[in-house]
């Protein structure tokens, strides 16, 4: 499965998250589900009222405070919390580690803009009219049948944000810290349990001040993905051997790798995953090989080796190579195409979980470079490919490390193909790259919102919610839950959830509904022409 | 982009009803209407070299006859459009990504053009002969290639800005 994809919820066995270990909350409120405002009051926290809230602070709160504030919400009534003051901050961090720096560029295309909800002008015209290069109009004319897709590099994603956050006051709304808990309150509407930054790690010595309740009408969670949960075989490697360093996530920082690898020339690594991050990797440890002279031999593990196209008429996947190849996370018709009508009109949760197999495979996008560095690796000898699955990792001798590989699972490849049900490869390190699960528990405070506040679960675990995104069983009063992204995978209505195009679609779908209840105004065509008239001349909205 | 059937025929109606209309109003004026009895029309081509030593055309006085083939073209490029439309979704059912790139839609243009150039003699929207070389078929051609760009500009740009859902929901408009 690709990296993002194989994002299959496991749900833990119930651990319910006590609120008492929020710090200085009065005995009272820890041990009440629903709040009232006397109780909050005698509590003697911090307190402030905004109709809006939303948690995260990173892509997915951007996109939707972005399309509040076009549809007329004011910067005053919307609150943002969040660990990090740049909502593009912890995509960044992941982009990194992922081998995607500044200067690469993202797996989205021209006009799934963040900072600009019309799409238009995309960044690649925006990118054609600041390099005055009338040739990148033309590629976007072409793409992507006589051209790859263009994709904007991660700084101009970042810039154009920037950009967009001073025009809408993002800062003036944004306040740091962590949101440990959301009650319901008894009138109507949540509470919201702010923990200020310097505090968010310490369970203990937290003065009364420090902690925050703001009393909102709204609330909208966008959390990301919680921490990094490494598959099981590289845990129980760590764990076994207690050794972090040789064997790591491609999300986890792991520069030291590429350091070790330079410093000790003609070591060897094991890559395993077949989806982009792999080739970020592999396309990192070329280029050491070539600036740096590291000498490195790679072994790239894949689960299938891909030959040739794929399927039935109708559903063939192009591939050659080893790879399925596929421009973007999903297959490009869910992103709002046939193919997100075809996922509304299934009925069953078997049927869901076989379109999703087709549409979230494993692949790469079709770039040329990559294929022809990999086959002059190939040729030199420094670049192996082996079909199978990973079936263990030991300790071997000096430093190295046994991977165990089972061949049975996979489809041969000709040149590889081994009458071995299983081998091992001795290599210096391993980074994999085939996945990080999800697990809405992981967040505290979507776990106390499930214990404690009535959200219901959907049918991988994730939370329940309605075509509005509203949180189901969470409402309160006139108030709603909204989720968007990670934690509301499996919804019976869009599948990109984690893709900027999927948080876009939610905002607009948020905001809609929330139009309905006149809290902001519906964007029709002559808000949409006006809204967009004033972001080009970077007026506020 | 990323098209359902029915997104493809909406987008198909409302350009030609928005831009296909408007450009039709501004430019038929301009075109060069074939010389009178040959086709029926009136009017002579009207280029004429202003003041400035720049060739301008100048508008001449276009009759009903005109207006009548121009909007004539246009509103059976909307109806033809339809089947058309049936085609390439069936098209689209054999590309993996079931996406339509923009450059398919700009392309489509030319067999379209010369389907239409049929079809506006059989219903009698343009007359005489259907040879390419008729004198009607410069007016033809560039009222329809200008008109065709226009849309295909208009809708990889500021469609999705005059209709923010139009993008999120496969072309659809309502
Ligand atoms: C490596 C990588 C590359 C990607 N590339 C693309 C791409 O090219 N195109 C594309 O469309 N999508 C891409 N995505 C997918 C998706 O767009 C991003 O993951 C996006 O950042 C997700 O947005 P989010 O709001 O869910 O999470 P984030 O942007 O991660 O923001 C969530 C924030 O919430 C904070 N948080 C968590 N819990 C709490 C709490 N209790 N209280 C307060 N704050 C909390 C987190 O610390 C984090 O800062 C990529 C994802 C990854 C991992």
């Amino acid at each position: 499965m690709s990296d993002h994809a194989t994002l299959g919820a496991r749900v833990k066995e119930k651990q319910v998250v006590k609120a008492s270990r929020v710090p200085s909350l009065t005995a009272d409120l820890a041990s009440s589900c629903v709040w009232d405002d006397n109780m909050v009051a005698d509590s003697q926290l911090r307190q402030r009222d905004v109709s809006f809230v939303t948690i995260g602070g990173g892509i997915g709160s951007f996109a939707l405070v972005d399309t509040l504030r076009i549809a007329g919400v004011s910067a005053e009534n919307i609150s943002v919390i969040g660990p990090f003051a740049n909502a593009y901050e912890s995509l960044k961090s992941l982009l990194i580690n992922s081998q995607i720096p500044d200067s690469h560029r993202i797996r989205s295309g021209s006009s799934d803009r963040m900072d600009n909800i019309w799409g238009w002008p995309g960044y690649g015209m925006a990118e054609a009219f600041r390099r005055k290069n009338p040739l990148l109009l033309m590629h976007l004319a072409a793409e992507p049948v006589l051209c790859e897709y263009y994709t904007p590099r991660a700084s101009d994603v970042y810039a154009s944000m920037d950009r967009e956050a001073e025009r809408i006051s993002w800062h003036q709304m944004f306040t740091p810290g962590k949101v440990p808990l959301v009650r319901k309150r008894r009138e109507g509407g949540y509470f919201v349990v702010v923990v200020p930054p310097d505090n968010a790690d310490s369970t203990s010595d937290v003065s009364d001040s420090k902690l925050e309740i703001i009393r909102a009408r709204y609330v909208h969670l966008s959390l990301g993905a919680a921490g990094l949960r490494i598959l099981p075989d590289l845990e129980s490697y760590r764990a076994i051997t207690g050794d972090m360093n040789h064997v790591v996530n491609v999300y986890e920082p792991h520069e030291h790798v590429y350091r070790a690898l330079i410093e000790r020339p003609g070591s060897s690594v094991l890559v395993r995953g077949a989806a982009t991050s792999a080739m970020e990797v592999i396309g990192r440890l070329i280029h050491d090989r070539n600036s740096h002279d590291s000498k490195v031999v790679i072994y790239h593990l894949l689960h299938h080796y891909v030959k040739e196209p794929k399927g039935s008429p109708m559903w063939r996947i192009p591939g050659g190579n080893g790879f399925a190849y596929q421009a973007f996370t999903f297959t490009k018709g869910a992103y709002g195409g046939q193919l997100q009508d075809r996922w509304r009109s299934l009925r069953s949760d078997e049927d869901r979980t076989r379109l999703l197999g087709l549409l979230a495979s494993t692949a790469i996008p079709k770039r040329r470079q990559w294929l022809r560095e990999l086959a002059r690796g190939t040729s030199e000898g420094w670049y192996k490919m082996l079909a199978g699955s990973a079936a263990g990792l030991q300790k071997g001798d000096n430093e190295k490390i046994v991977a165990t590989i089972d061949h049975n699972t996979a489809d041969h490849h000709d040149d590889h193909g081994s009458e071995n049900a299983a081998s091992t490869l001795e290599v210096d390190y391993v980074i994999d790259c085939t996945g990080v699960t999800v697990d809405v528990r992981d967040h505290e405070v979507l776990a106390d919102l499930i214990d404690c506040g009535g959200a219901g679960l959907n049918a991988i675990g994730q939370l329940a919610v309605n075509r509005s995104f509203e949180v189901e069983g969470a409402y309160s009063g006139n108030g709603k839950v909204f989720t968007t992204g990670f934690s509301a995978l499996g919804n019976p209505y869009v599948v990109p959830m984690y893709s900027f195009w999927g948080y876009q679609y939610c905002a607009l779908t948020i905001a809609n509904s929330l139009a309905n209840e006149g809290f902001c105004n519906r964007i029709n065509t002559r808000r949409s022409i006006g809204g967009w008239w004033r972001l080009v001349r970077n007026r506020t909205p | 982009m990323t098209f359902t059937l029915a997104g493809r025929i909406q987008t198909r109606l409302f350009l030609a009803a928005t831009v296909g209309v408007l450009w039709t109003a501004i430019i038929t004026p301009f075109l060069p209407s074939p010389p009178m009895g040959a086709i029926g029309g009136v009017g002579m081509v009207p280029m004429q070299m202003s003041r400035l030593m720049i060739l301008i055309p100048t508008p001449y006085n276009p009759t009903p006859i005109d207006y009548q083939m121009t909007f004539g073209t246009i509103g059976m490029m909307a109806v033809v459009g339809v089947v058309w439309e049936l085609l390439y979704h069936l098209l689209q059912q054999f590309r993996w990504d079931k996406d339509w790139p923009p450059l398919f839609t700009l392309l489509a243009g030319i067999p379209e053009g010369l389907v239409l150039w049929y079809v506006i003699h059989l219903v009698h929207v343009e007359n005489g002969t259907v040879a390419l070389n008729s004198p009607g078929m410069p007016m033809f051609a560039i009222h329809f290639a200008t008109t065709w760009l226009l849309m295909w500009l208009f809708m990889v740009g500021p469609m999705k800005v005059a209709i923010l859902r139009w993008r999120f929901e496969g072309g659809r408009i309502i």
